[in-house]
């Protein structure tokens, strides 16, 4: 038999853990800024499940998941801006519907892309977007680091080495049969190298912060703060 | 159970925990699964945590997509917060949520951004000094004050104090913060070890230097405090003595520096590369040192590149063809003997030297040929230019001209060709223009101007319809549109333009395309940095006043009108927060007030007469000292005082004036009130005392244009010393009051040194018993002078000055030197002006045919000056360079002379001679003298040193009694002499005459 006093102990926890609950809840917060604008924390988190989604994975809300998720936001923050002091024309209408087209039959499905939405928790919306700014960022890389480059026959050459050794056996391909494909490879590896690149020196020349929780007891405190 | 009571008794411990934990667990799992509380449900209140937020409410509500009574989304808060963050005035937003009975309270939690107020810098004696101090901080009033622009600024603050041999700093930056305005003043207070010396000097390179004479040359001997200016001043003697020498291309550097902390000395390695000798010859023309200085670029630059030296051989060419040698030709070559010498070889043909007898141009239809010619700088030979003015480079930039004129107009295909013919022994230039046909814009269409329509402007666009099109008149388009937008708040605003061909070639159609932008106003005004200067008067000139749209030129003007308030040594006007998206903007006007005492003492000399008795002077150089204080800024109303004395034994002034530049709050009215002590001895014939009181307003009419309106009250006491005869003792002091007014035009280019541009004064003054005067008298006196550069440094310049009195009324008559015992068949001065207000001519400023003050009608029994009623003055001047930039030289013709009155003023250059009733010979004084001269003018920051030598053609006669001991008891006699002024005269002065 519980005695009266360990009944009102447990009403009392109850009323705590209750009214705990029922006071002030988190609904967002700045976690960042990139130049003159924010990255919340709601933003951070959409992109998480928006990159579980679009790789097919199960979205598990993790530390280092928000902090990767807030570091790519930066990026894409940064080469926005970059793109638009470069002029590239934005991506149309047009695009928009045909990556929505492509995003529904392509990626998902059309029945798929509903409960994909649904199993993430995003909105249709949000998720064309997230796929343009993909479309948008890829043009991004390829007008700014692609066109123009080209690949050294000798560092072909050093390629297919390295892949099938100085003296091929015989089941090895030729090297002018594939030297497209290696090509390739080395013009991706390039160009992974000049955005990296490119992008600590947008980081070094950029205002980026990252921003620690508000001591709300401090701003709450007469004359605190401000 | 009576052991435990009163005392602590846990409550089954393991139970509560575990009920605990299964609670939160089962709330956390609901909240993951489902969506938050909040979400969506009403709003019942917005709070904002702290109250005082850098934004008002009224300017935070649109920003807000949360609003009472909608639901709350997550979108809706996430776009509230970017909202608040692109103001720029918050640098971290946090937003919760309570879920009660009457819906969501909704709070923000913020804190602001802080942004860049004073910046000062304190513990570092010089140099540095402290502006350059405070600019290596980087930071800028107004802009976003981040913890990594303090580190920055501290980064750079350190290696300014290493680099000037500070070792060691250690800096800290103390913040305050200003709530009220979101402003930190940021004091950077610096500690560093006594300035490091120089040490150790080694060389390195080619040079035949050892290190002591590098030492020598350079400034740095060991021991010597170390500075930056003084490493670099070094570096560049270094460099100089080696082009000097031929190594132009000379390399001076500092290889290593290695601060030893035991001794606290720098020890240097210098790089002295000397690269190859370049020598320059020039055959087939002699020059000289300055002018090949001036001519080729390889002297002035220390390079000798292939442009270089191209260049100078068209200079050299041009130069040649500027004396009249029209077909010279230069060539050049280099030449190198030796890797490490070379010559730049001028070979110069000079060829016939001619004049330029013809300019003929052709073809020109649209333009009257006054247009055109006016315009280029070949000129046929005239009687001024006896060869003309003819140059490849010359014509080059009078087809340029021509070119760029067409095409202002319309003519996009214009051509113009040039040929010189000298087949004939003279130049024929011919100028041909193929004009073309002129495109016009047919159509203009001005397209986003919606806000602010473009046609509701004052200005006329220059490319409207029917006017000619050219790309000139588009870009005056734009810079008067953009110009306009700007003022008007539009800081955003962008303009660019297509042209459309249309079926008509010559016509076009055009269109402005405008993005307007948010219009920026202005929210506030924030000023700092001033601590005696009263509040009102700092706030009467800021022309940016809330709720104004925030324009450019107003910012300038602000800033012009409290320079001109000559209290601040410093006004900063900025933006706060300038990247920030807020329509309304809060201005900074950081200022920074001078110093209010300044105190000078002067040492010096002056030339002139110093009188030894009355009608005896002796001409010399006599020592002169000036103090002056002043006090800015007087009770904080900008207002000046100001104490300026001068002793010598020529004169002791003490001059007291108090100025307000703005009175009545006006930037158009100054007000100036001066107290003057006055003894002076530089006249002959008498010596005094003058206290003066004026009280003058002063009028800005127009930019060139002032008018003073003066109220003068003089007391002159002639002293003991001066000749009894001269002035009877009763009317030795003298009461005048004047009332006058001045009107003067000013169109010169500079004041102190005028080159063109004219000035003219009038100056009207009445002497009336009714405000105070005892003599009565109309007084005028005018100024035309006039400035004429007849090439670009030889100057004709012309002044003429008249005045005369017009007395009134038989009030005091004041007989002046007007003695008795003689009397003259001429002219004398009207005994109604008395002696101390009449004219007095002669000097540096005057007439330099005569010595200071010594022109006009003189005593008949001394011999002294007496002044007149009249004075007039006629000087030309021309002024031609002499020696360098800094040296001028002057011939200069003055004509005058001071009269005794209007009615006796005449042209005459023959003195005028007669007989005394006694029948003695008598002169007369009322004819005009000539003088002329040369001299020298020495530029100075404050004007030029001027030194005059005058010959006066024709000096006057005039006679003087002289007393003789008779001897043996007997009464002295009187012998009239006749003695004649010198014909020379020298002047020392500062300033140009006129």
């Amino acid at each position: 038999m519980i005695c009266l006093k360990t009944l009102l102990a447990h009403l009392t926890i109850t009323v705590v853990v209750i009214s705990s609950s029922i006071s002030a809840q988190f609904v967002d917060r700045s976690v960042a800024i990139v130049g003159d604008q924010s990255i919340t924390a709601s933003e951070v988190a959409l992109q998480a499940r928006l990159q579980a989604m679009a790789n097919g994975i199960v979205y598990v809300d993790t530390l280092e998941l928000r902090q990767a998720s807030l570091s790519r936001l930066i990026d894409q923050r940064l080469i926005a801006g970059d793109i638009q002091l470069t002029g590239l024309p934005p991506v149309s209408l047009d695009e928009r519907s045909e990556a929505l087209a492509q995003l529904k039959t392509q990626v998902f499905g059309e029945l798929d892309f509903a409960s994909a939405l649904e199993k993430y928790d995003v909105s249709a919306e949000q998720a064309l977007d997230f796929f343009v700014s993909q479309v948008e960022f890829t043009r991004y890389v390829h007008f700014r680091f692609r066109i123009g480059q080209t690949v050294d026959d000798a560092a072909l050459r050093e390629l297919y080495a390295s892949k099938y050794g100085r003296v091929p056996n015989r089941d090895a391909p030729e090297l002018d049969e594939i030297s497209a494909e290696l090509r390739e490879e080395l013009l991706s590896v390039t160009v992974e190298r000049r955005l990296e690149q490119h992008i600590r020196q947008l980081r070094a020349d950029n205002r980026v912060v990252r921003l620690r929780p508000i001591d709300r007891a401090a701003v709450a405190a007469p004359g605190g703060q401000l | 159970m009576q052991r435990f009571r009163g005392a602590y008794r846990p409550i089954m411990p393991i139970a509560v925990l575990r009920y605990s934990v299964v609670l939160l667990t089962a709330l956390l799992c609901a909240q993951a699964a489902l969506p938050a509380e909040w979400e969506g449900q009403s709003v019942a209140e917005i709070r904002f945590v702290p109250s005082t937020q850098p934004l008002a409410e009224l300017a935070r509500r649109p920003l807000l997509r949360v609003e009472v009574a909608k639901p709350l989304t997550a979108a809706d808060v996430r776009l509230s917060i970017h909202n608040l963050f692109a103001t720029g005035r918050y640098a971290n937003i946090e937003v919760d949520a309570t879920v009660g009975p009457a819906g969501a309270i909704v709070t923000f939690y913020t804190e602001p951004n802080w942004f860049v107020g004073a910046v000062t810098v304190e513990g570092v004696d010089g140099p540095p000094n402290v502006n350059q101090l405070v600019n290596a901080t980087g930071l800028r009033l107004g802009e976003l004050y981040t913890p990594r622009r303090q580190a920055e600024a501290l980064s750079n603050l350190r290696e300014l104090l290493i680099v000037n041999g500070l070792m060691s700093p250690l800096i800290a930056a103390e913040v305050q913060h200003n709530p009220d305005t979101q402003q930190a003043e940021i004091r950077f207070v610096a500690r560093h070890l006594p300035r490091a010396r120089f040490g150790r000097l080694l060389l390195t390179g080619d040079s035949d230097w050892n290190a002591s004479e590098v030492g020598d040359i350079a400034g740095w001997k060991p021991g010597k405090e170390f500075s930056f200016e003084r490493l670099q001043r070094g570096l560049e003697r270094l460099r100089t003595v080696l082009r000097k020498q031929g190594y132009w291309q000379a390399e001076i550097s500092v290889a290593t520096r290695d601060y030893l902390a035991d001794e606290n000395v720098i020890d240097l390695v210098i790089n002295a590369t000397k690269g190859p000798i370049i020598q320059v010859r020039i055959e087939g023309l002699e020059l000289g040192d300055r002018r090949k200085t001036r001519l080729l670029p390889v002297y002035e630059q220390g390079a000798s590149d292939a442009g270089l030296i191209a260049e100078g051989a068209r200079n050299l060419r041009d130069f040649l063809q500027l004396k009249g040698f029209l077909d010279a030709n230069v060539e050049y070559e280099l030449e190198r003997a030796r890797p490490e010498e070379s010559t730049v070889v001028y070979r110069v043909d000079r060829g016939r030297r001619m004049k330029v007898a013809s300019v003929n141009i052709s073809g020109v239809r649209y333009f009257d040929m006054q247009t055109i010619r006016e315009r280029i700088l070949v000129r046929e030979a005239t009687v001024r230019q006896r060869r003309g003015s003819y140059s490849t480079g010359l014509l080059q930039r009078d087809v340029d001209t021509l070119r760029n004129l067409y095409l202002l107009n319309g003519f996009r295909d214009v051509e113009i060709t040039t040929n010189l013919n000298t087949d004939r022994g003279v130049g024929e230039l011919s100028i041909a223009v193929d004009e073309g046909t002129p495109t016009i814009v047919s159509r203009l269409e001005v397209h986003g101007d919606e806000v602010y329509p473009i046609a509701d402007r004052y200005f006329e666009l220059a490319s409207a319809e029917g006017q000619a099109f050219s790309e000139a008149q588009v870009a005056t388009d734009r810079d008067l549109i953009l110009g306009d937008y700007f003022d008007s708040g539009y800081q955003d605003a962008t303009f660019s333009w297509t042209v459309t061909p249309t079926d008509d070639p010559g016509r076009v159609e055009l269109t402005y395309d405008i993005v307007e932008g948010d219009r920026l106003f202005v929210d506030r005004t924030i000023v700092d940095g001033y601590n005696h200067t009263q509040p009102e008067l700092v706030s009467d000139q800021i022309l940016l006043i809330p709720s104004v749209p925030l324009s450019q030129t107003a910012m300038f003007e602000t800033q012009r009108r409290l320079y001109d308030l000559g209290i601040f040594t410093k006004v900063d006007i900025r933006v706060q927060n300038p990247e920030g998206s807020e329509d309304t903007k809060t201005l900074l006007v950081e200022l920074q007030e001078a110093r209010r005492w300044t105190y000078g003492l002067g040492l010096g000399g002056e030339y002139g007469n110093v009188a030894q008795n009355v009608g005896e002077s002796d001409s010399r150089f006599v020592p002169r000292a000036t103090v002056e204080v002043t006090r800015l800024n007087v009770r904080g109303k900008g207002h000046t005082l100001s104490l300026r004395s001068r002793f010598s034994e020529l004169q002791q002034r003490i001059l007291f004036s108090y100025e307000n530049p703005r009175w009545t709050g006006s930037e158009n009215w100054k007000m100036l009130t001066s107290a003057l002590l006055d003894r002076f001895q530089n006249f002959s014939t008498f010596a005094g005392r003058k206290i003066e009181g004026v009280f003058q307003l002063e009028q800005n009419l127009s930019r060139p244009s002032t008018a003073l309106y003066r109220y003068t009250y003089r007391r002159t006491v002639l002293d003991e010393s001066v000749d009894p005869s001269l002035v009877p003792p009763d009317e030795r002091a003298v009461r005048t009051a004047l009332l006058a007014g001045t009107y003067i035009q000013d169109r010169r280019d500079d004041p102190t040194d005028s080159t063109q541009g004219i000035f003219n004064s009038i100056d009207l003054s009445f002497a009336s018993k009714y405000w105070g005067s005892e003599p009565n008298f109309f007084r005028v006196f005018g100024q035309n002078s006039s400035y004429y550069s007849l090439t670009r440094r030889v100057v004709l310049a012309r002044t003429t000055q008249v005045g005369f009195f017009i007395p009134w009324g038989p009030m005091v008559e004041f007989p002046a030197a007007n003695e008795m015992p003689v009397d003259t068949p001429f002219g004398e001065p009207d005994d109604r002006i008395p002696l101390v207000e009449r004219f007095f001519g002669g000097g540096a400023s005057s007439n330099r045919g005569f010595a200071i003050n010594e022109a006009g009608p003189r005593s008949l029994t001394t011999g002294g000056p007496i002044g007149g009623g009249v004075e007039f003055l006629n000087s030309v001047e021309l002024r031609f360079p002499l020696l360098g930039e800094s040296t001028k030289g002057v011939l200069f013709h003055d004509a005058g002379n001071v009269y005794s009155r209007l009615s006796n003023f005449s042209f005459r250059v023959k003195q005028p001679t007669g007989l005394t009733s006694q029948g003695e010979e008598a002169v007369g004084f009322d004819y005009m003298v000539h003088a002329v001269g040369a001299g020298l003018r020495y530029k100075t920051p404050i004007g030029p040193i001027r030194v005059d030598v005058g010959y006066a053609l024709n000096p006057p006669r005039y006679f003087r009694d002289e007393i003789h001991d008779s001897g043996g008891g007997l009464p002295p006699t009187i012998v009239r002499t006749e003695q004649q002024l010198s014909n020379f005269q020298f002047h020392f002065s500062l300033g140009q005459t006129f």
